[in-house]
């Protein structure tokens, strides 16, 4: 049995809290591979110049290595400064791809060039203008239901030669909600008002049957706005149907009939999606926590969420 | 791809930028190689061709190759290992789809750049160096940030560059140099110019035609008259029939001649690959790089490779010191059955004659009254070169006349030798130097004379003293040199454009004088200076220490200005907050160092409901300041403000 992604307890680890500044206790700046490959090119070039004891030769090697030194300080410049003001990422079902936005700012410079890294393989290289807040997205994989909560961030940048790379290690607590993956299959309900397994069938009829509209409330589905209102300039009103009232089902986690508790979750957030879709009245009970019977989106999410976090240490 | 794109076009362009000084010395193949390469590597990102695979690329290096070899069999010297580069710098952009490529390809052009050093070290290679480094490192930016654009790139490469020049000087001056060279080897290939060891008939015609500078003088004094201004610097002392040459074993000497009216100067000396020295006849004294040898020449113990300066004196009326006996003997040997017309000649004519200046006189006149004439295009001689010279054609220039009449004086038994040098030079107006040029150049005749020692006797003097008063130029006769400068309406513009030659030469010398003449001797004088004396290896490592000290105070200051505190306008508004936390903090609530301000201001809140207000509107006011771009100086005046009368009594008991 695969243990759910657990996160590493967030105490256990330093976070750094959001929003803050690059400041010269965390950037850290070392040549490149280039910048050593360029140092011996240099050194090749003065032992030339020794030898051959040739003015302009020692006049370029000693240009060249004082480039090399002004451009570090150009580099760590370049990350200098920077601020990380916040970081969200909309939850995301296992399988798919969370995305996770930084909002960063620099107040003194531009920045160009500037790389963002998390979990050592996903990045992104951004500009940074000066005193705009800059969006960075970083995309990656949520294989597993949970929290996905990345180790670290790393801010780097090798601009403007290449030669050194100046870079800092970020551990902000930045999480995202990793819903079950939904697992297709037929609609299984307990315990609702209805008590028998076709409660799905029931929902369905409901759903025809137009009863009338109610005002418009955030939350509620946008597929069931009833447009032909809107546009006679009457205000947003929802389309209400018989079959939502007294019409709720109980999706149950001990009712499903898998062994496998991964399976029976991604069943129950399958379900979830569906009865939302359908726009019924559902519940769920899962062992310890029962979620009473609603609907809505922010209802959508409870349900998705304590599907995501069952049985997972925070 | 994209990348690859845009990076394509000013990698290409740094290579020729680099690789351009050496257009005339990379043999036609090899540019025609580089300009088919990067011209497909252009069109072909332009027009989406194909790229060549790798099995096709290693192909045209094996090709590439096999090139440089059949060009440079006979002897791998510099222009091998450049048309290496060369050949190298064509094929490579064909793979650049890696940064690390890329790289590479722009630490080339950075390598080729100092190639280009090793040629030739004046003024406008230094400031072409500079023009070609800004380019290349503008194009090392655009590699690693290829969104960006060309003017940005070569903005930020001057400002870079403008930072690393005075780091740059300091390191010229103050890196410890060594004395000679580190491994012995010197660059062997490039061309001689100037005299050799041989003087056949034309060798010196051919000099004529080059404006190149052989060397410049500034003298101490005045200028001593162009008459006088001969300068020695080889002997010719053996006659084969045909050429005259240098002898290979000559002996040193440590007498020097005695003379009147020292005329000290300082001569800067182009390298000319050879051993010898040019120096006014006769020199009055030795340095410590030359060696004075018996027939009275400097020579170096190396082939001269780089720019020379030294100090001399020399005795315009002098007397050379007794001779030995096999010199004088040497000095009168002459190939058998070779010019018996001249042989003869020479008997008859001096005939009657006592003295050594008697019969050379003689000789001088037959020159005078035959109509000899002095041109730069003479008839080609035949076997008997002297006799054809003089009976036949009458037309030479200073080395048919010289080798003529010091034929004639050994064929009397007069001990005589050719010299080989210049003659004169050009006064540059504007910093009153003398500039001799190969076109200077000259031979003439010493004799033995029994009690004054060797005379200098110049017998194109005779035909042509307009030769020795007035120059070269002034001396042929017209149509001679390039019809371009003879031309009525071409006068002025020639003036112009000699006078802008001279100002340029002006510059070009203080620039040498002062910049190519920095070597091991300089440096230790400098440190010197500067108080830094003792040890060869002591003044080096307290040189490398202020070095050190100097360039971190540099770097330092370069740091200090760029790296401060990101943000000035917060550090009182980081100070306000840092005081309301310490307020706060007497409540017993302290900021936790991983708590942000709206973490904190929750924290206090949940505690303490009775700050709740006045917190947040402090935390607002901070985050708003510190954050964002709407905050104003009101906001940091009512900011300050309510941080001072931010008052929270200590949690009471009840």
């Amino acid at each position: 049995m695969r243990k759910p992604f657990g996160p590493k307890t967030a105490a256990a680890r330093k976070t750094d809290s959001l929003p803050l500044i690059l400041n010269r206790h965390r950037v850290y700046i070392l040549p490149t591979a280039y910048g050593f490959l360029f140092l011996a090119i240099l050194f090749a070039m003065l032992l030339g110049s020794i030898n051959y004891n040739n003015n302009l030769g020692f006049l370029l090697v000693f240009l060249l290595g004082s480039i090399t030194l002004v451009s570090m300080i150009h580099t760590y410049q370049n990350l200098l400064g920077i601020e990380i003001l916040s970081v969200s990422a909309e939850p995301v079902f296992a399988g798919k791809t969370a995305l996770f936005r930084f909002l960063v700012r620099s107040e003194s410079r531009h920045r160009r060039a500037v790389g963002f890294l998390m979990e050592k393989e996903h990045q992104a290289i951004e500009n940074i203008s000066v005193g705009t807040d800059e969006t960075v997205n970083l995309k990656i994989p949520a294989p597993f239901r949970g929290i996905l909560r990345p180790e670290r961030l790393i801010v780097w940048t090798r601009y403007p030669l290449g030669l050194f790379r100046a870079w800092t290690v970020i551990s902000p607590d930045i999480v995202c909600l990793v819903y079950p993956k939904p697992l297709a299959g037929p609609f299984q309900s307990a315990g609702g008002q209805d008590g028998d397994a076709s409660g799905l069938n029931h929902i369905k009829r409901g759903v025809d049957d137009f009863s009338g509209l109610k005002p418009y409330q955030p939350g509620d589905s946008v597929g069931k706005i009833s447009w032909k209102s809107f546009a006679r300039g009457l205000g947003v009103f929802t389309k209400e149907f018989s079959g939502n009232k007294g019409a709720s089902v109980m999706l149950d986690y001990d009712a499903m009939g898998y062994a496998n508790r991964e399976h029976k979750l991604s069943r129950l957030a399958d379900m979830v999606l569906k009865a939302h879709n359908m726009n019924a009245e559902y519940g769920l009970r899962l062992p310890g926590r029962t979620i009473a019977p609603d609907k809505g989106e922010r209802h959508r999410h409870a349900c998705l969420k304590a599907l995501a976090m069952f049985d997972v240490s925070m | 791809m994209n990348e690859q794109h845009k990076t394509v076009f000013p990698i290409i362009a740094a290579l020729v930028v680099a690789i351009f000084p050496h257009t005339g010395r990379l043999p036609l193949w090899i540019m025609l190689w580089c300009g088919i390469m990067w011209g497909y590597i252009l069109l072909s990102s332009r027009f989406k061709w194909p790229r060549p695979g790798k099995t096709f690329r290693r192909v045209l290096t094996i090709i590439g190759i096999a090139g440089l070899l059949f060009t440079f069999s006979r002897r791998l010297d510099q222009n091998a290992f450049l048309g290496l580069l060369a050949v190298m710098a064509a094929l490579k952009p064909f793979e650049m789809e890696t940064h690390r490529d890329r790289m590479i390809t722009v630490f080339l052009a950075y390598f080729i750049v100092i190639t280009s050093l090793f040629l030739s070290e004046t003024l406008l290679i230094m400031i072409y160096m500079l023009i070609s480094v800004c380019v290349t490192t503008a194009v090392l930016i655009r590699i690693n940030d290829p969104g960006s654009r060309f003017k940005a790139n070569f903005k930020l490469s001057a400002l870079i560059m403008s930072q690393a020049i005075p780091l740059m000087v300091l390191l010229f001056f103050l890196f410890p140099r060594i004395e000679g060279s580190f491994f012995g080897l010197r660059f062997s290939g490039a061309a001689k110019s100037g005299f050799s060891e041989i003087l056949a008939p034309g060798s010196v015609g051919m000099l004529v035609e080059n404006d190149a500078v052989a060397f410049r003088v500034t003298f101490e004094d005045e200028i001593p008259p162009a008459s006088l201004l001969y300068w020695r610097g080889i002997v010719f002392s053996d006659f084969d029939g045909r050429r005259w040459h240098a002898q290979r074993h000559v002996q040193e000497n440590d007498t020097l001649p005695e003379g009147r009216d020292p005329v000290s100067y300082t001569v800067m000396l182009e390298p000319h690959h050879y051993r010898w020295l040019f120096v006014l006849e006769m020199p009055a004294k030795t340095f410590p790089q030359a060696v004075l040898f018996s027939d009275y020449t400097l020579r170096t113990p190396y082939p001269i490779s780089r720019k020379m300066r030294y100090a001399m004196t020399s005795y315009t009326r002098y007397r050379t010191g007794p001779e030995n006996g096999r010199t004088l003997a040497e000095s009168t040997r002459l190939p058998e059955n070779v010019n018996p017309r001249a042989r003869q000649l020479a008997a008859d004519i001096t005939t009657g004659a006592t003295t050594v200046e008697e019969k050379a006189g003689r000789v001088l006149d037959f020159f005078r009254n035959n109509e000899f004439a002095y041109t730069l295009s003479p008839p080609r001689l035949g076997r008997h070169s002297v006799d054809d010279f003089i009976f036949a054609s009458r037309r030479g220039y200073c080395e048919h006349y010289a080798s003529a009449f010091a034929f004639m004086m050994r064929a009397i038994d007069i001990p005589a030798r050719v010299v080989g040098g210049y003659l004169g030079g050009e006064v540059n107006p504007y910093a009153d130097y003398l500039i001799v040029r190969q076109s200077d150049a000259h031979v003439w005749v010493e004799i033995w004379h029994p009690e004054n020692g060797w005379m200098r006797t110049d017998p194109t003097a005779v035909v042509s003293p307009e030769r020795i008063s007035d120059g070269m130029r002034a001396s042929l006769m017209p149509g001679e040199l390039p019809d371009f400068f003879d031309r009525k309406y071409f006068r002025n513009l020639s003036d112009i454009f000699q006078r802008v030659r001279l100002g340029w030469d002006v510059v070009n010398t203080q620039w040498s004088a002062f910049f190519e003449g920095y070597s091991y001797d300089v440096q230790r004088a400098l440190l010197e200076k500067i108080g830094i004396r003792s040890g060869a290896l002591d003044a080096s490592l307290k040189a490398m220490l202020l070095l050190v000290v100097l360039a971190g105070m540099i770097i330092g200051a370069y740091a200090w200005f760029s790296l401060r505190s990101p943000r000035r306008k917060s550090d009182a508004i980081e100070k306000y907050y840092a005081r309301y936390c310490e307020k706060l903090a007497t409540t017993g609530f302290a900021r936790k160092p991983d708590q942000g301000p709206i973490d904190y201001m929750q924290y206090v809140s949940k505690n303490r409901p009775d700050l709740q207000n006045k917190i947040a509107q402090i935390t607002d006011l901070y985050v708003r300041l510190r954050y964002r771009d709407q905050a104003s100086a009101a906001d940091l005046a009512k900011f300050v403000e309510k941080v001072r009368k931010f008052d929270p009594a200590p949690v009471k008991r009840f």
